[in-house]
């Protein structure tokens, strides 16, 4: 407990940054969802942080992570799913197109 | 969990449930007609349990919940326009060959998201929600498969919008932060403890990043730019659904947070929204002009409407026009709902699959030009779109208008005069794109191929006589959003 | 009494509009019996107003209620007094002789059942702005009144100047309407209502609040727009694409002066305004000069028409201007005498066109001979309008002068006039005289007399004003004191007579017709010079500017739709990056907060390990090219993220953690190996100004949360749900007692979602697994933009 609040919510930016980087950055479908899973990650350590700092005596901040954790898989799922559709068109109708799609 | 706490949500869970039966029982149907019937059965079912729970007032879940005149509104607006959803697409799905059962069930699921929004009284429920309603939505977004604009559609959908839930989440961890709740009387309760300190300012860039995150949901300029490509890729129902439910379950959200959590950022957040309005309604509206394609002009449009919608925000931190601002703003919701739907209808009554391209192609039947000679060929049908242009210009005599003038009258008792004039001269502008559609329709020679499917006349049919004759009785549903404005939670 | 009669006459018209959508129908089954059938509603309505004319006239005014949205102060309040009434009258009265003379003229056009339609559904809206008393009410029936003319005008549409000038009459007057709309509810906010009879008793109220100008602007900016004035009157003449009946109706006799009907209705409202007498004055002398020599340039009868029509409407501006009694009294005679006058002039030039196939005045000449009774109506009507007597126009033109030589500036003014007077009696001969009388400019013109329905409207119009001019007495007890009565708001005398002996005014009037019968003769020499004139300032004209002002909006649309909107989602989403760091940089520069930074802790020695191993891995994620090192890296990044929760002494969030995050490596490396390689696709440049954007978000980012302080919480939820997890729930992890239990909701929503999730990845793949149909490679026109 010796690290003062605001270095977590820094490394927290910091990761969101870099997620941010990448969604502007990345011109895959796929590396954009990673990136927005940087993002999403950043999230959670905002969360966690706040709760042990602020309030580490109720769960919220504990139950809201995990929430967090489930939809962003949920959302990996869903979005996984439509880039294979996507690709597996695309593959097969101009053969080299690499991208998935404008970015 | 105590069985009144199930039972506040009762239509909620009954639809959940459906769908998911629905689901499992679409896979032994072998005629998908069966499924939109047990479907559209599920939605009205839904929307007379909730309607049956008009006038209750109560929270549940320990405040997560809550159910108030605000929430059975809208959870009433919503499976409706699940059903015009469903009977818009019953016809088209056959006809574009792409009839699947999930199509039924991803609707149930995202109405499902929506409503659950409507009740929220914490911001994890908000999130919740949200992605509750938005997974279906990127799915039904790429349904048309394997037609390549549709799938686009769902990944350029998918993609911005799991990048504004980021967004969301992360304003809610700052709100969070600095709060240390996510109930919205929490943060009331917080905020008029007055221990914030410089927390205060965390909270305020948490709801704005929340305002961004929801800008999105409802295309409110400038975060409104997957709008015309998403809306033109997906398959028209879908576009029609979204266009209608996903925007009026963003607002409700929008709404709720507002009104009931952040009065007290008014300061703060009114010329954010002032300036987010007028934007909104000016880049919506005059890059409307520029369109050809049917589906992008009212892409622009919606985008615009939000614009209007955003306006009845300005009046949220003045506790005498706050009950104003939510009714005014569901008023315009319902009147948007309408006529929109109907638009929409008569949009997929034109489009056709076109036979000279191969299944990967985009249908025909979209161009504004494409609308010449309905008067002729159509009358019934064009002075249908006709009506449905005029409402959304803001002309008499159409629901609309009335919509419109309940909107600027609440600005204008907000004190915010001068946006309420920008508002009149976009609309003005957005004359000119509308009536054009009616030009077209009446002056122009042409031979429109159109569909008919009883289902599909029956939405146009229905919302033009509503959009008519509710402009010469709004007084129930004034009353009844009035009502609803009065937020519990 | 006098109310049930306008209960009545309000139902009569709510049943006109029922009557109107059976026209087509009624036409197609009896074409003869169509017209007099159709012309009974407005008949109808003119008897019952006359019937209201003696208790009007004794003073008296009624009001009708019909509610709507009380709640919003929307009502359907009609009021009728003497203003409505003559108006009403007008309306209905040159309507039921347009339904006679549009059968005949129209006769055999296919769509004759539409023009029925239509204008008597413009008759209804354009009497209910007659008897409207509430503004909203009045602002519904002014805009459809803007929709019924552009589906007139364009009633020809196969030919594109008739679209074009529908579409332009339209976007103006209705574009006109909504600032109408605007001005009334800054009125109804400085209010609190919507009827009118409520503003005028407030008068005094509203005269002195900060908004009424700002309201009388907008209003007058909607009534100019309607009441084609500079720099809006072009509409006007283009609007003569439209069948000579509609122009007659809409464009001379009613529609057009819905303005100054508002005008004068607000009159006791907006007339006490220190802007209201230098605003409409200059505005009305404005059009008045201006269009009467706008009017010279033209060879086409009805254009002249339409020129001499915008400038009479100047002057009505003009009088209602200058608001003194007698300014009054003359604007009340001077709208009765141009609708009768202009009326029966538009009916005869149509006459004209039908009998002889043209309307330029060049060709026509001499063929009053062939057209008598078209002639005789036509010059009734001329003589009217150059002023002579014993017609009412010379009774208006004198009474004009009479105001303009009372008024502040008499020489100024009456100079203005004179000249705009002299035009008009130049034009007045040039209608009226010259294709009946004059030498043939063509030999080949054949004209004939049409049927009675083509003369008989215009010849009994032209009568009207005869007889109206032959007992001045009478009009002006009987309509003009009335009128004026209800523009004032208070009783008036008013005394008309074609003698008053040998006054200046009477001196004025000869010399005008002198000037104008002059000019009139010199029409080879006079009008080619002014076209020329009014040809070399057409660029700077307002039509020239309006043409560029939709042209401009179109491109600006264009633009953005070409370099915004192009379909890249990087840029949609650095513009939503952007935005929020502009939102929020800007709330810290108004917040004008201090930078505090916690005191400098040591961090543990693991602390940097597990940093630095996550800010390298997420950089390392948004720059490899390799997919597994990638996949490994954000693995890499999530597993530290959960040894960080463990040292929060979070396990069981740690746990979830690991858990979710292998099985999200799972997929993606599932998913990967379907896929090729990254490639690099962005260019430095461009990589560099990303840099730059993420770091401009993630700057203020920091800032903020360096800005964050500790605050202290409250422990006893804590204590609660410690202490009843256990008991309550028979659980002993308490994040999971917490998950399951006390947030059942989150839950159960969370669980519905991967379920959806599910589902729909199921039904993506599901489809995708069969691709059997035939493939064609994608045109470049097939990607969506």
């Amino acid at each position: 407990m010796s690290i003062p609040l605001s270095w977590y919510l820094l490394l927290s930016v910091a990761l969101f940054c870099v997620g941010l980087f990448g969604v502007l950055s990345r011109r895959n479908a796929i590396a954009i969802l990673l990136s927005v899973e940087l993002m999403l990650n950043a999230v959670n350590i905002n969360l966690v942080a706040f709760w042990r700092y602020l309030d580490p005596a109720r769960m919220a901040g504990q139950a809201f992570a995990v929430i967090v954790f489930a939809v962003a898989a949920a959302e990996v799922a869903v979005g996984l799913a439509l880039i294979i559709a996507v690709y597996r068109r695309r593959k097969t109708v101009v053969a080299d197109e690499i991208d998935l799609m404008k970015w | 969990m105590t069985p009144s706490d199930l039972l506040s949500i009762l239509p909620l869970l009954v639809l959940v449930v459906w769908a998911c039966a629905l689901l499992l029982v679409d896979l032994w149907l072998k005629r998908k007609g069966v499924t939109a019937f047990l479907a559209a059965l599920g939605l009205a079912l839904t929307a007379g349990l909730a309607l049956a729970q008009a006038g209750e007032e109560t929270t549940a879940f320990g405040g997560m919940v809550a159910l108030d005149g605000f929430a059975s509104f809208l959870n009433v607006l919503f499976p409706l326009s699940g059903l015009l959803g469903i009977a818009v697409a019953y016809g088209y799905l056959k006809r574009m060959n792409i009839e699947r059962g999930e199509y039924y069930s991803l609707l149930l699921f995202s109405t499902a998201g929506m409503m659950l929004m409507a009740h929220a009284a914490d911001l994890v429920v908000v999130f919740l929600a949200l992605e509750f309603l938005s997974l279906p939505l990127y799915v039904l977004a790429a349904f048309a498969r394997p037609r390549l604009d549709s799938e686009e559609a769902g990944l350029k959908y998918f993609l911005l919008g799991a990048f504004a839930s980021a967004f969301v989440i992360y304003g809610i961890a700052l709100i969070y932060g600095a709060t240390g709740t996510t109930s919205l009387s929490g943060i009331v309760a917080a905020i008029e403890a007055g221990s914030l300190g410089t927390s205060g300012l965390l909270l305020t860039i948490g709801a704005a990043l929340f305002l961004v995150g929801f800008g999105f949901k409802v295309a409110a300029v400038p975060f409104h730019m997957w709008t015309p490509d998403v809306y033109h890729g997906a398959p028209t129902p879908v576009t029609a659904f979204m266009a209608v439910g996903a925007k009026a379950a963003g607002f409700a959200a929008l709404l709720r947070v507002f009104v009931t959590a952040f009065p007290a950022l008014d300061a703060d957040l009114t010329p954010v929204v002032w300036v987010l309005a007028a934007l909104t309604m000016f880049v919506g509206n005059v890059v409307a002009i520029a369109q050809t394609n049917i589906k992008r002009m009212l892409a622009y449009s919606s985008i615009a409407h939000a614009g209007y919608i955003l306006m009845a925000f300005v009046a949220f931190g003045n506790p005498a026009t706050r009950a104003d601002a939510v009714a005014s703003a569901l008023f315009y919701l319902v009147t948007y709902a309408l006529t929109s739907y109907g638009a929409w209808a008569a949009v997929i009554a034109l489009e056709k699959q076109d036979p000279s391209a191969g299944s990967g192609q985009a249908a025909s039947g979209l161009e504004i030009n494409d609308f010449a000679g309905l008067g002729r060929r159509r009358p019934a049908l064009a002075a249908a779109m006709t009506v449905f242009m005029l409402s959304l210009t803001g002309m008499p005599p159409t629901l609309g208008l009335v919509g419109k003038f309940y909107l600027f009258r609440t600005v204008i008792e907000a004190g915010q005069v001068w946006l309420a004039v920008i508002g009149v001269l976009t609309s003005l502008i957005s004359a000119y794109y509308y009536l054009r559609v009616v030009v077209v329709m009446y002056m122009r020679e042409g031979a429109p191929e159109t569909t008919r499917e009883p289902w599909l006349d029956f939405t146009w049919a229905v919302s033009a006589l509503a959009t008519v004759i509710l402009s010469f009785l709004p007084m129930a549903l004034f009353a009844w959003a009035s009502a609803a404005g009065v937020m519990g939670f | 009494m006098l109310t049930s009669q306008l209960t009545w006459l309000v139902l009569t018209l709510a049943g006109g509009v029922l009557f109107a959508a059976f026209a087509p129908l009624l036409r197609r089954r009896a074409e003869r019996l169509a017209a007099p059938l159709l012309a009974l509603l407005p008949l109808a309505v003119f008897v019952q107003l006359l019937a209201a004319l003696p208790a009007v006239q004794m003073g008296e005014t009624a009001q009708a209620r019909f509610d709507w949205v009380p709640a919003l102060g929307l009502s359907l309040t009609f009021t009728l007094d003497g203003l409505g009434l003559a108006m009403g009258l007008l309306i209905a009265g040159i309507g039921a002789l347009v339904i006679l003379y549009g059968g005949a003229y129209l006769h055999g056009h296919p769509s004759l059942g539409r023009f029925y339609a239509v204008v008597l559904l413009f008759m209804t809206a354009m009497l209910g702005i007659a008897l409207s008393g509430n503004a909203l009410l009045l602002f519904v029936f002014w805009e459809l009144t803007s929709i019924t003319s552009f589906l007139l005008i364009g009633f020809e549409h196969e030919r594109p100047g008739a679209r074009a000038a529908a579409w332009q009459a339209l976007l103006v007057t209705g574009g006109g309407g909504l600032a109408l709309m605007a001005g009334f509810a800054l009125l109804a906010v400085i209010t609190g209502s919507f009827e009118m009879n409520v503003w005028a008793a407030r008068a005094a109220e509203i005269a002195v609040h900060p908004l009424a100008p700002a309201a009388f602007l907008l209003i007058l900016g909607g009534a100019a727009t309607k009441s084609a004035q500079f720099p809006f009157h072009f509409w006007l003449p283009n609007a003569m694409e439209a069948p000579t009946p509609v122009s007659a109706y809409l464009h001379s006799a009613t529609m057009v002066k819905a303005g100054v009907f508002l005008l004068a209705r607000l009159f006791p409202v907006l007339g006490g305004l220190p802007l209201w007498t230098p605003a409409l004055t200059t505005l009305g002398l404005l059009t008045l000069v201006g269009a009467s020599l706008l009017a010279l340039a033209q060879t086409d009868l009805k254009r002249l028409l339409a020129y001499t029509t915008v400038s009479a409407l100047g002057m009505l501006v003009f009088l209602l201007g200058l608001g003194t009694p007698l300014a009054l009294k003359t604007a009340a005679l001077f709208l009765v005498t141009h609708a009768l006058y202009k009326g029966a002039l538009f009916l005869s030039a149509g006459s004209v066109d039908h009998g002889t196939g043209t309307r330029d005045i060049a060709r026509l000449g001499g063929i009053g001979r062939a057209m008598p009774f078209t002639a005789a109506a036509a010059g009734l009507a001329a003589l009217s309008m150059a002023g002579l007597p014993p017609l009412l126009g010379f009774i208006a033109k004198e009474l004009v002068y009479e105001t303009t030589l009372e008024a502040a500036a008499p020489l100024l003014l009456t100079g203005l006039t004179l000249v705009a007077n002299a035009a008009t009696v130049v034009v007045a001969v040039w209608v009226g005289w010259r294709p009946f009388w004059g030498r043939p400019g063509d030999d080949h013109l054949h004209p004939h007399e049409g049927t009675p329905g083509l003369w008989g409207p215009p010849l009994l119009l032209a009568l009207l004003g005869l007889a109206l001019g032959l007992f001045p007495a009478l009009t002006g007890d009987g309509l003009i004191a009335p009128m004026t009565a209800a523009i004032v708001g208070q009783s008036v005398k008013v005394k008309l007579a074609l003698w008053h002996g040998l006054t200046p005014m009477l001196g004025l009037s000869a010399l005008t017709l002198l000037l104008g019968v002059g000019l009139a003769a010199l029409r080879r020499v006079v009008q080619p010079r002014i076209a020329a004139f009014w040809r070399a300032l057409a660029p700077l004209g307002p039509a020239n500017l309006y043409h560029r002002f939709v042209h401009g909006l179109l491109s600006l649309a264009s633009w953005q739709t070409a370099v915004l909107q192009n379909g890249y989602l990087r840029v949609y989403a650095l513009v939503i990056v952007l935005t929020t760091a502009a939102l929020a940089g800007l709330t810290i520069v108004l917040k004008d907060v201090t930078l505090t930074l916690s005191p400098w802790q040591p961090p543990r020695f693991y602390d940097f390990i597990l940093v630095g191993v996550i800010l390298t891995a997420a950089f390392l994620v948004t720059r490899s090219r390799s997919r597994v090192a990638t996949i490994a890296l954000l693995g890499s990044i999530g597993f530290s993220i959960a040894v960080i929760f463990l040292l929060y002494s979070a396990p069981d969030l740690a746990m979830v953690q690991f858990a979710i995050e292998t099985l999200t490596v799972i997929l993606f490396v599932l998913v990967l190996y379907k896929l090729p390689k990254f490639s690099r696709l962005s260019s430095t440049p461009t990589r560099i100004a990303d840099v730059f954007f993420a770091l401009t978000g993630g700057l203020l980012m920091t800032l903020i949360m360096l800005l964050v302080s500790r605050h202290a919480s409250d422990a006893s939820a804590a204590a609660y749900y410690a202490a009843n997890s256990l008991s309550q729930a028979n659980g002993r992890n308490i994040v999971n007692v917490i998950l399951v239990d006390f947030r059942g909701l989150d839950t159960l929503g969370e669980i519905t979602v991967l379920a959806i999730a599910a589902i729909g990845v199921f039904s993506l793949i599901r489809l995708g697994g069969k691709p059997g149909r035939k493939q064609r490679a994608v045109p470049k026109g097939g990607r969506t933009k």
